[in-house]
């Protein structure tokens, strides 16, 4: 382990938190509304402070271990969550420190969960912090920085592959600081089409960087307590289409754009996607109209509904322009059921990913096989190409490790006669990045009830679906910090 | 300095050294190997791509985005695949191959012949990479590089002139040189010029000098102030490298010892070399080395292919009070901690071939050490016709401008340097040194294709 070189890269993750939180002073000048400034600029001096502390104390020199990268990627997240925590609190938006913590953590971990009871009375820039801790935290806040400021060659490389969620992390380009750079670019690209589309169809310039913001990042904060609801059906059609472009690989976008052909789309996961998304908006919609009966005239306003609702979720954005919670049960359940599968690998989205449950669903079947066949060799593959079985291990070893999760966080969640329902979507709303769950929070509802320590146990829920368990289990192991 | 695109096919210790200072230096690096366990290395320790697969297969290549590189460098163990590897790419579209072999012989007399049929750009061998340092540090000579024409009968050398050296002292024409060789031009950068008789070299110039193998190896002896002639040189492991290092040293040592630990090898080393000592026996047994009288070795060269042996068999020679240890290494990463561990210089085969490849790069692809920069001089060979003004002339009778020499004359298969009163004749084959200048002169003097 080489501690120093390991502050020095934090500090420097530091100094661009402390520079993000400035962003937001915009709209304080615009329409001039000076009340949150002080609370946004404390946010920044602490973050400045922080990392001059930890660049002061850091050194450039020494090899970039593995576990070096390990404590970075956590201890980034970790810290930013705390430090993005601090505008709320210093402008006095969110009384408690720990519902601070829970909004910030939702925002990096772009889940979109929020202990705000009423959005709307909060002042503008705090909103758009809110929106843009999403953001950075949707194509990674390590990565993004370390890879584009540092040169940290094949530390970064790793860091990468630590941040980028999948069972494993495509650099399609043999640097990886131009892999990151091609990543940030299509962010870009994506952030910029979804609030100029926005612009076209009439929201203002705020409105339309808040939501893309939050649309392109798969988070899901709403400036607006009516969330996707606050706009006609022409501009929740651009976010459904942005929210359904995030959820799929970025790879897939820098091969479209380097090969200029189409055939990059017959990837696997990809289709898979589209084939889960068109089979559940099919059967939602049914279900929806064969509860409303026969009226014709709102058909086409329904199956927008059920297909808004359903890629919200399964993207992991957590946007919501109907109350689901209401919906009947067949309908509920498959959206607890996306909730479970997320995006794609590679995308911003959360949850375990379509492509791992493909393998792990051929790892089984090999299984099923194997019980009257045991001397079979049964190679598993994707799209014909093989997967190394150390992936299958980890792919098994991930999906365990959600399902134990989601079933702790459920029983701890239910603490406080909340019921199960409430408990349970709320532990895999929190855990696969979402958002809004069923019930107390669901999509009108809010996270405000639950009990501190509940607060912070979903914070840990956050973290660990975004980082995807293995690099944040490994700081518990005590075989990591033995020398 | 713009990125530029590499793909290198081996992941060994020359693809990875070559890629990771290829890499650092911000150019984007793809390795090519078919042992996935390579893969997770590289990918855990290097910054590159990693394309998993055979380089000597097409869909490999394409993969590697071989089309777009700037250079394909073909360092896998196999000659073979590294041969057919740089024939495919060109045909992928890569832009310049290198390849580099194992054996010397390949490249010493054959070596055109297969950077032609492969298409490689430049041709290397290891062995003879590792026997040219070998020697510097034996011998004490400054040899940069060793170019062979007329099949090996005759060598270029680029000999970097140091302080102390005789060319830097005197002028040329009171420098007493062997016959069979001679200095055909100073370098200087990028400039090269043509001495003549008054001129002096600077420290730090290059001399470019043509001649047979035993007349540069006097002439490098002369000039240099710390070269010698050796006692007793010990020689540990009887492979194809220490016979190619017990070749070149004929003549310098007064008696080469081999030792060889395989008896069927070291009978027919003894056959092979009847006027040296073969010993059959272990170089890492104190005892063994004690009775040969390695105490008297002017210098000691461990050349076995065990790491190992080749550090134990230099430390028991030190304290036995041998002199000169020079080891030869595989895992480049130790060389710094054998160097504590002992007075003993350290030859790494890979380092050397790695270091050879990034100077082809860094001199922007100038292949061999007779080509230079921008084509500022270069050889040329040709055959003698009837029509020539030259043919049955005396070489001091023909008039020519300073830029062009006539280096070499190739009679019968037999090359030699020629004098002011040798004659030209029709037949001959003549190789050519040329500044830029004088290229159309050569054509006119020597009409006719170029020959090999």
């Amino acid at each position: 382990m080489n501690p120093r070189r390991l502050l020095r890269t934090l500090g420097l993750v530091i100094y661009v938190m402390a520079g993000a939180q400035l962003v937001p002073l915009v709209w304080c000048i615009a329409p001039a509304d000076f009340t949150s400034a002080e609370g946004l600029l404390i946010g920044s001096g602490v973050s400045a402070l922080l990392g001059f502390i930890f660049r002061l104390l850091g050194s450039d020199h020494g090899e970039f271990y593995r576990r070096d990268g390990v404590i970075t990627v956590v201890g980034a997240w970790v810290l930013a969550s705390v430090l993005g925590a601090v505008p709320y609190v210093a402008s006095g938006a969110v009384g408690s420190p720990v519902d601070a913590l829970f909004e910030a953590a939702s925002g990096f971990t772009t889940t979109g969960a929020s202990i705000l009871t009423d959005i709307e009375v909060l002042p503008r820039p705090i909103l758009f912090w809110r929106s843009m801790t999403q953001w950075l935290g949707g194509i990674g806040i390590v990565v993004l920085f370390v890879a584009l400021l540092s040169e940290l060659g094949p530390g970064a490389r790793f860091l990468l592959k630590l941040e980028v969620p999948g069972p494993k992390a495509e650099i399609f380009h043999p640097r990886v600081q131009h892999t990151a750079i091609a990543l940030f670019r299509i962010y870009l690209a994506l952030t910029a089409a979804q609030a100029l589309l926005m612009i076209l169809l009439g929201s203002s310039l705020y409105d339309a960087l808040v939501y893309s913001f939050s649309t392109v990042s798969t988070g899901g904060f709403a400036p607006y307590n009516d969330s996707g609801a606050h706009f006609g059906a022409p501009t929740q059609i651009v976010i459904l289409f942005f929210m359904l472009t995030a959820g799929a690989n970025f790879s897939l976008y820098y091969l479209l754009a380097t090969r200029r052909d189409l055939s990059p789309l017959r990837d696997v996961e990809f289709r898979a996607y589209l084939v889960l998304v068109a089979a559940a908006v099919c059967f939602v919609s049914l279900d929806l109209i064969a509860m409303q009966g026969r009226e014709p005239n709102h058909t086409a306003g329904t199956v927008l509904d059920a297909a808004f609702q359903v890629v919200s979720l399964l993207t992991t954005t957590g946007f919501a322009t109907a109350d689901f919670s209401t919906w009947p049960d067949v309908s509920r359940a498959i959206l607890v059921g996306v909730m479970f599968a997320g995006g794609c690998a590679g995308s911003t989205a959360g949850g375990t990913k379509i492509i791992r449950i493909l393998i792990g669903w051929k790892a089984a079947l090999r299984e099923v096989r194997l019980t009257y066949s045991p001397y079979s060799v049964v190679a598993i593959t994707i799209g014909g190409k093989p997967v190394p079985e150390e992936t299958v291990r980890g792919v098994v070893a991930l999906i365990l490790l959600w399902m134990l999760a989601w079933g702790a966080g459920a029983v701890l969640l239910t603490a406080g006669n909340r019921g199960i329902i409430t408990a349970a979507t709320a532990a895999i709303a929190t855990l696969s990045n979402i958002g809004p769950g069923l019930e107390a929070v669901g999509p009108v509802g809010n996270f405000a009830s639950f009990a501190p320590w509940q607060k912070i146990v979903m914070c840990i829920l956050m973290w660990l679906g975004r980082l995807e368990f293995f690099a944040m289990l490994a700081l518990l192991q005590l075989h990591f910090w033995r020398r | 300095m713009n990125a530029k695109r590499y793909v290198v096919m081996g992941a060994g210790e020359v693809g990875t050294f070559l890629a990771r200072s290829l890499s650092a230096d911000g150019h984007t690096v793809t390795l090519i190997d078919s042992d996935p366990a390579k893969g997770r290395m590289v990918e855990e320790q290097l910054d590159v791509g990693f394309v998993l697969g055979s380089g000597s297969q097409v869909p490999t290549l394409e993969s590697a985005e071989v089309d777009l590189s700037d250079l394909f460098v073909a360092v896998s163990s196999s000659d073979e695949a590294n041969l057919a590897a740089s024939l495919l790419a060109k045909g992928v579209g890569a832009s310049r191959t290198v390849v580099r072999v194992a054996t010397s012989e390949d490249v010493t007399r054959y070596g055109r012949l297969y950077e032609r049929t492969f298409q490689a750009d430049l041709l290397l061998s290891t062995q003879l990479l590792t026997t040219t340092r070998v020697l510097n540090h034996v011998l004490g000579y400054n040899t940069l590089e060793i170019e062979y024409l007329a099949g090996g009968s005759l060598q270029v050398r680029r000999t970097r002139i140091e302080k102390g050296s005789i060319l830097a002292e005197r002028t040329l024409a009171n420098v007493d040189l062997p016959k069979e060789c001679l200095v055909l031009a100073l370098i200087s950068g990028d400039r090269v010029s043509v001495p003549s008789g008054k001129d002096r070299a600077q420290v730090g110039d290059d001399a470019l000098v043509i001649g047979t193998p035993e007349a540069i190896d006097e002439f490098e002896r002369r000039v240099s102030h710390h070269s010698r002639r050796l006692g007793l040189v010990v020689v540990a492991g009887g492979g194809a490298t220490a016979q190619a290092v017990v070749e070149a040293l004929e003549g310098q040592a007064r008696q080469i010892k081999i030792f060889e630990s395989d008896r069927v090898r070291a009978e027919a080393l003894a056959a092979h070399f009847p006027r040296h000592d073969i010993v059959h026996g272990d170089a890492t047994e104190m005892s063994v080395l004690g009775s040969e009288g390695v105490e008297n070795a002017k210098a000691f060269i461990a050349l076995t292919g065990h790491d190992e042996t080749n550090l134990m068999a230099c430390l028991l020679a030190q304290e036995l009070g041998a002199q000169q240890l020079t080891a030869l290494v595989q895992k480049s990463e130790t060389s710094t901690l054998w160097r504590k561990v002992a007075l003993l210089e350290v030859v790494s085969p890979r380092i050397a071939a790695a270091e050879r490849i990034r100077a082809y790069i860094d001199s922007n692809y100038q292949p061999h050490i007779i080509s230079f920069e921008n084509g500022a001089a270069e050889f040329i060979q040709r055959k003698v016709h009837p029509p020539s003004a030259v043919a049955g002339a005396r070489l001091a009778d023909v008039e020519v401008p300073q830029g062009l020499i006539v280096a070499a004359i190739v009679r019968n298969g037999k090359a030699r340097i020629p004098r002011g009163d040798d004659r030209i004749e029709v037949g001959d084959d003549v190789i050519l040194f040329v500044r830029r200048e004088e290229v159309s002169m050569a054509q006119l003097l020597f009409p006719g294709p170029d020959s090999d």
